[in-house]
């Protein structure tokens, strides 16, 4: 089946389009994310960032509604 | 076409023994296969629906996903420059033999663009069959084909035949082709040895053949983002990215299939890229999207998706743009020639005539620098 289109490109272009502007905009948590991980390496475990990983989800979410969209 | 398809028929010189034993082989490999299938974990692959239990990759999806990529390549009106310069890379090692090749294989991988650098006679190629497991990839190579030959006097363009064949089971006579080139398309095979054994089966004596393997530092940057996301999400760890042959098993691939004067030489690439999602986005088209059979629920849930684009963005950000990040890309150049009474063997211990002291002596008398590369501008002057 060919993929589904309209004027702005594929919706899977959209959908990485918008996935990639909203995590640039959220920068500061992604940074804040990874730091979060790289201190803890190598002995990662289930949640510990989870604070960290909330904030970036919850940046992520609102900049996704407002792009998914255009 | 007919010549190059093998016998399917049993070979009539071999005696009623020898073919009994084959058939009793057989049957045993089968009952074998049947009892192993009737155990509980097979079983759980079969209903996950997995094609074959015992292979690594899905080629039937691996197919679908370079038909995919065929099509966001043919909206591209130049080839991509990371496998134009692979491909070249590869193909530049045509110049240095003297000998020339007039029956070309083309296999998967960067098929179009090997094609393209094919063509006007080089290495003396006359004809060449283009194989593929995808049709899109064989459609855009035809495409890319006639293109070239619009812009071209008659004649530029070899004559090509396309086959809808898989690496695994090529469809090539014993010693019937000269040269066989694999530009990125041997690291999703299931069994790279036996394809590497039918290769060299195929060869006709003094045949070349030319892979390009991604190794197993590519997008290691990738492999580990999306290990930490998922070690931190979910609390544990499944592939995402297809496990890479080692550089130190590219030799061993090559001997083990009978090759001669085997040569192995590895390039690593680091390239920036604005975000994670464009780097997939560039997988993609080049057709390295995952085919690994097993694979947990569907894919990468959304907040592992996430937090893996996020850890990649801030630990592996490039130096020079800060808000980019960087990827590797290590790529095997391997060469093979298929032995025959003419190769070059060995020469026995304590033949020498020449020390490397003198050889050193000789070549920097001729120009070359000992140690660095950007040191002998006069010799390079000179050539230019």
């Amino acid at each position: 089946m060919p993929p589904q289109q309209n004027a702005a490109g594929t919706n899977s272009d959209r959908y990485m389009r918008a996935f990639a502007s909203s995590l640039a905009a959220c920068s500061a948590q992604a940074q804040a994310y990874g730091k979060c991980l790289s201190d803890r390496l190598p002995e990662v475990e289930k949640g510990c960032c989870q604070r960290e990983f909330q904030s970036l989800k919850q940046c992520f979410v609102k900049e996704f509604k407002a792009r998914k969209r255009g | 076409m007919s010549c190059l398809l093998a016998p399917t028929l049993p070979c009539l010189r071999q005696s009623g023994l020898a073919a009994a034993l084959r058939i009793a082989w057989q049957q045993q490999q089968q009952q074998q296969q049947q009892q192993w299938l009737h155990t509980s974990s097979a079983q759980q692959m079969l209903q996950a629906g997995l094609e074959n239990p015992m292979d690594l990759f899905d080629r039937s999806q691996k197919a679908v996903q370079r038909d995919r990529a065929a099509l966001l390549r043919r909206s591209l009106h130049r080839p991509d420059p990371l496998l134009l310069h692979i491909t070249e890379r590869l193909l530049d090692r045509l110049e240095d033999c003297l000998s020339s090749f007039p029956t070309a294989v083309i296999l998967g991988g960067a098929g179009e663009v090997v094609a393209q650098g094919l063509a006007g006679g080089r290495a003396g190629v006359q004809r060449v069959i283009h194989m593929d497991t995808s049709q899109g990839m064989l459609e855009l190579a035809k495409e890319r084909a006639a293109e070239q030959q619009a812009r071209h006097p008659p004649g530029h363009v070899p004559e090509t035949s396309y086959v809808l064949a898989d690496e695994e089971y090529l469809p090539l006579a014993d010693g019937s082709v000269d040269l066989i080139v694999s530009c990125l398309g041997l690291h999703w095979v299931n069994d790279v040895p036996g394809t590497l054994a039918q290769i060299r089966r195929a060869l006709k004596p003094d045949g070349l053949f030319l892979g390009a393997m991604l190794g197993g530092q590519t997008v290691q940057e990738l492999r580990i983002s999306c290990s930490l996301a998922q070690q931190e999400r979910q609390g544990g760890v499944s592939p995402f990215v297809s496990p890479l042959a080692q550089v130190r098993d590219a030799g061993n691939l090559l001997t083990r299939a009978e090759l001669a004067l085997p040569t192995v030489d590895v390039d690593t690439f680091v390239m920036r890229y604005s975000s994670a999602v464009s780097l997939v986005s560039h997988l993609r088209l080049m057709g390295e999207s995952n085919a690994l059979q097993v694979k947990r629920g569907s894919g990468l849930s959304r907040d592992t998706a996430l937090a893996a684009a996020a850890a990649y963005q801030s630990l592996y950000c490039d130096e020079e743009e800060g808000d980019h990040i960087q990827a590797t890309y290590q790529v095997m150049f391997m060469t093979g020639w298929s032995p025959s009474s003419s190769t070059p063997k060995a020469a026995k211990r304590g033949s020498a005539t020449v020390s490397f002291h003198e050889m050193a002596e000789e070549l920097q008398k001729r120009g070359a620098v000992a140690g660095r590369a950007e040191g002998g501008s006069s010799s390079n002057d000179s050539q230019q």
